[in-house]
């Protein structure tokens, strides 16, 4: 949380101005994966004759566009990452943001990042659906896909919710009232970035 | 680099972690409230040994670095899985504290491929090996959870994926020879050190008088995936 050193100022939104880098390559691939693994799904069967060949395939796009998601395009374009840690206490999923002030994330890429996975996980959803009706043994790709996806979905969720309530938890805890009024300054941005 | 705040799944981040469960992070609330202006300081290698992710630092790390981290949780998750040096099931349980799940996926492929190359109904075989082996480790987990044992639900599922390995290096010594003694010879000593890999880690995870129960469905599975390697063409 970027908060003034002490003795010092507040720094109005406007003098601060953390760096707003745009990652390309990011959008791109983020993209790409996703788009190739949905064309390959449909038009596999007219290609190739081999089930197996197109089975492989397509699980091995839906691999790369999940690692790719997951550990790559998610902390670059919305600076959000989720994992999971196995400790004695038995399953803890973890959930990381960027905290503010340190990165400024472009509102394009923050909605490309959404949209994405949002149109990704409600088409394997349907491709689902209509493997169920044709009795059609890509149900498996299809739910192959519905888990990767909708695993990506619901981590990214999460972390953007753990943001939000982050943020509500500090200021509620703070006692200081003109912290509290530039937070809540803070929190107005903040709640259009998340 | 700069540190991150990260959240646990209750708003308050004030509480210190109990000490030996997260202890590779300084959650220290003055590091939240002020913007570093000095390079962040590096942690020390022993203490990552019990996090999947280096706690801090992560977000902004080149890709090769990600992908270098992976590769090096696959290689070491495999070997500590198929050389089971450690025969208790704390040992083994500590060994997978960095479960993945791309390696039970590289050799649930690799497995079906070899399993139905050649054969006359190649996608049927191919299809039901892959759904077995899935269907197979996600039941099973739960079948030992139901069965009051303490398990991670992921890294029980990771063991039993990795656990395929000796079938996979079965599956390809059947398909390129033919001598049935030689076959057989390969088959059983594989089904064996599968069953050394898996046997120790769910028997004790289930109670007393229930290991049987718990330990007969996995061997089923893999003798299965045995028989079919075994007589493949």
């Amino acid at each position: 949380m970027a908060t003034p050193a002490a003795g010092g100022t507040l720094p109005t939104p406007e003098e601060q101005s953390p760096p707003a880098p745009s990652h390309n390559v990011a959008v791109f691939f983020h993209g790409f994966f996703k788009v190739v693994s949905i064309v390959w799904y449909w038009i596999c069967t007219i290609v190739s004759d081999s089930f197996v060949v197109n089975f492989v395939v397509c699980i091995v796009l839906l691999a790369l566009d999940f690692w790719t998601t997951k550990n790559i395009t998610g902390r670059l374009l919305v600076g959000l990452r989720w994992w999971n840690e196995a400790n004695d206490t038995g399953s803890a999923w973890r959930f990381e943001t960027l905290p503010e002030g340190v990165r400024t994330i472009l509102p394009r890429e923050k909605r490309f990042f959404w949209l994405a996975i949002l149109l990704a996980a409600g088409h394997w959803i349907l491709a689902c659906v209509f493997c169920l009706f044709g009795a059609s043994s890509y149900i498996i790709v299809a739910i192959m896909g519905l888990v990767f996806n909708g695993s990506n979905l619901w981590g990214y969720f999460k972390c953007s919710r753990e943001a939000q309530a982050d943020l509500q938890g500090y200021i509620n805890s703070t006692s200081n009232s003109i912290v509290q009024g530039a937070i809540k300054q803070k929190l107005s941005q903040a709640a259009s970035r998340v | 680099m700069w540190p991150l705040r990260s959240g646990p799944s209750n708003v308050n981040t004030q509480v210190a972690p109990p000490p030996g469960l997260f202890q590779d992070v300084q959650t220290n609330p003055s590091s939240i409230t002020t913007v570093p202006q000095s390079p962040p300081p590096t942690i020390p290698a022993s203490t990552q040994a019990h996090s999947t992710i280096p706690e801090e630092y992560t977000l902004d790390e080149p890709v090769w670095k990600t992908l270098w981290r992976d590769i090096v949780t696959i290689a070491r998750n495999l070997r500590s899985v198929l050389i089971p040096v450690n025969w208790k099931f704390h040992g083994q349980a500590q060994a997978l504290r960095n479960w993945d799940l791309w390696g039970p996926l590289v050799f649930m492929l690799v497995l079906a491929i070899v399993l139905s190359v050649g054969e006359q109904n190649a996608s049927q075989v191919f299809a039901m090996v892959f759904a077995e082996v899935a269907l197979g480790a996600i039941i099973l987990t739960v079948n030992v959870i139901l069965l009051g044992g303490e398990l991670v639900f992921f890294q029980a599922v990771c063991l039993l994926g990795y656990c395929l390995f000796p079938l996979v290096v079965a599956a390809i010594i059947c398909a390129s020879v033919q001598a049935k003694w030689i076959r057989s010879v390969v088959t059983a000593g594989c089904l064996a050190w599968a069953s050394f890999a898996t046997i120790p880690f769910i028997g004790n995870a289930v109670p007393r008088g229930r290991k049987a129960l718990a330990v007969y469905p996995v061997m089923l599975m893999y003798v299965s995936l045995a028989w079919l390697a075994l007589v493949k063409r």
